[in-house]
């Protein structure tokens, strides 16, 4: 597939970059040590407030954290989020919408496809809560719940794929050509819905970026010492009525920046990669899918 | 269309029971809510006695035929946390919840829609492409952000509204702006696109051809086909502003069915989490069903002969 320079969304996939480097060279790049307290500094407003200074350039949190810091590792969180639970979620997904869609009619897909719509009723957020206030906090968990909570939307767009394919010429070619099962299910029909799962996939990930952050925010994400950015706009909310703003507010403008970026990203991604949702009339049909 | 009702409703009850019997599964396979009632102090056997008071010492399968009896009765069991009947106490703050979703959806509504019908007559305008990035960012802004940017500048700098409690209508300004302000943005998008969709058809040209004013043409002929998916959405939609709710009770303090499950999840106050099941499972379904029938009402294509 071409895709032309110019069309490329630069300004997402800079900031998109910028917040990464952020996140991957967090050690070098961030000032501080994200869970050092400094009681005495705490507190301390931006560099450009009257009060801040250098040492600290976005201020420090009620507990003398350095909000720099803790923003940089709490990206590497909202990323290690964002994308090993949205891979967790294709894995199982597709597997099971390849096999159901493979014997489609056979017990399997029987008993996954009403699980799917089970799953799909409900809404993801209710289910990761209840878990992982029934469970206890953990960042592994967390990632894991997220991650198996997404699968039924990838079954299913694997399913529709292979329906539309498995009777196409060339699968049966492979298959008269002796090609096993498991080749022609992995080798041509997953192939196949590639584009379809990938713009899903560019959906999901900055929505598990903000499902992280709002369970972490509501105290049953990440465990109380892991950097997150949802974590720390909470510990930092008591704060904002004595007008220190900045231990909530920036991280969570951090976290807005990173989900916005994704989000142009994915737009784009979906225009780039799925002609289905090109032109006005389809997207209906994909916003209310997105819902 | 009675035998579409019935068979849905079947299908309705079957979820119901679904649902609750897969969440007593997993509070009985994750948590042991003596542990966490017990106070440290208390030996063995006080433990013991303390467990066949609440009956959690029965077989497993007694106490799932306790719990389904009590659902049949709306008799769910003592909240082990505040010692009264759980149900009620539930029920005794759905009002607050109701109100909050109605308020958020009646604003998503009431600025979406105009946005939406507007962006649609003039597309790729300034104003429309404005209002295409705004629902981006929109949908990037997570809930308890919105919540805590709105507190910041409307209690810490200016304090023309309270950042928490209920009761007054004032207290639910911030909390429906909260809740409504990914809908708005969701809402204008969706009525843009499926507006522009039905202006292109055929009804449409008809209707003009007739020689009706625009505004009729608009309102009467493309806006109603135009609501159908509207409809749709609102029903998929409902679950996820419900879940929305639950960030925003906690932040401004709003004393909603919400927060109590929330609180009740963070003590495992089982009659309370099953209540609050129930209760919302119930919610879903019921809207679920309201919003097939609507379907139907609206465009009579539709048809109910599913």
């Amino acid at each position: 597939m071409r895709v032309e320079l110019r069309s490329l969304p630069w300004l997402s996939l800079g900031i998109f970059m910028l917040l990464v480097i952020c996140a991957v060279f967090a050690s070098w790049i961030a000032p501080h040590d994200p869970e050092h307290q400094s009681l005495l500094a705490r507190l301390t407003a931006p560099v450009w407030e009257s009060g801040g200074s250098w040492k600290y350039p976005l201020g420090t949190d009620g507990l003398g954290r350095d909000v720099a810091s803790n923003i940089c590792y709490g990206l590497r969180v909202s990323l290690l989020v964002g994308f090993i639970s949205v891979a967790i979620s294709i894995v199982l997904g597709a597997t099971a919408g390849l096999i159901a869609g493979y014997r489609s009619g056979g017990w399997f897909d029987r008993i996954v496809m009403p699980l799917v719509d089970l799953q799909l009723s409900v809404p993801a957020v209710l289910i990761a809560l209840a878990v992982m206030a029934m469970t206890g906090r953990g960042l592994l968990k967390l990632i894991l719940v997220i991650g198996v909570v997404g699968w039924a939307q990838y079954a299913r767009l694997m399913r529709a794929s292979v329906l539309a394919e498995r009777e196409r010429d060339y699968v049966m070619a492979a298959r008269l050509l002796g090609a096993s099962e498991f080749r022609v299910l992995f080798r041509h029909l997953l192939p196949n819905a590639l584009n379809a799962l990938l713009v899903q996939a560019s959906v999901d990930i900055p929505r598990a970026v903000e499902l992280e952050a709002s369970l972490s925010f509501l105290g049953l994400g990440v465990a109380v010492t892991t950097p997150s950015l949802g974590l720390r706009v909470a510990q930092g909310y008591q704060y904002l009525f004595g007008g220190s703003w900045w231990p909530s507010v920036i991280p969570g403008l951090a976290l807005v920046l990173l989900v916005l970026a994704e989000n142009l990203i994915g737009d784009w991604a979906r225009d780039a990669l799925d002609p289905q949702y090109r032109g006005r009339a389809v997207r209906v049909a994909a916003l209310a899918k997105d819902a | 269309m009675t035998g579409f009702l019935f068979a849905r409703l079947l299908r309705a009850i079957v979820t119901l029971w679904a649902v609750l019997t897969l969440v007593f599964v997993l509070i009985h396979a994750t948590g042991n809510p003596i542990a966490v009632l017990a106070p440290e102090q208390m030996d063995a056997a006080q433990r013991a006695a303390l467990a066949a008071a609440l009956g959690l010492n029965k077989p497993l399968l007694v106490q799932y035929g306790v719990f389904m009896g009590g659902v049949l009765h709306g008799n769910l069991g003592v909240s082990y946390y505040s010692n009264t009947p759980a149900m009620p106490l539930l029920l005794s703050r759905v009002p607050v919840t109701l109100e909050l979703v109605g308020l958020a959806i009646g604003t998503a509504v009431a600025i979406g829609m105009p946005f939406g019908v507007f962006a649609a007559l003039h597309p790729d305008s300034l104003a429309d492409r404005a209002l295409r990035g705004l629902s981006v960012l929109g949908a990037s802004v997570p809930t308890f952000f919105v919540g805590i940017v709105l507190i910041f500048v409307f209690s810490v700098l200016t304090n023309v509204l309270p950042a928490s409690g209920g009761g007054n209508i004032v207290h639910f300004i911030m909390p429906a702006i909260t809740l409504a302000f990914f809908r708005i943005a969701f809402f204008t998008r969706l009525v843009r696109s499926s507006l522009l969709d039905s202006l292109s058809q055929q009804y449409v040209r008809t209707a003009r051809a007739k020689g009706l004013s625009e505004a009729m043409v608009v309102l009467k002929h493309a806006l109603r086909p135009a609501a159908l998916p509207l409809v749709t959405v609102f029903g998929l939609q409902f679950g996820q502003l419900f879940a929305g709710t639950v960030i925003t009770e906690t932040i401004f303090a709003l004393p909603g069915m919400n927060r109590m499950a929330l609180e009740a999840l963070f003590r495992l106050d089982y009659p309370i989490i099953l209540s609050y099941v129930l209760v919302a499972a119930g919610m879903f379904v019921f809207i679920n069903l309201v919003t097939d029938v609507l379907y139907g009402v609206i465009d009579p294509r539709v048809g109910h002969a599913r």
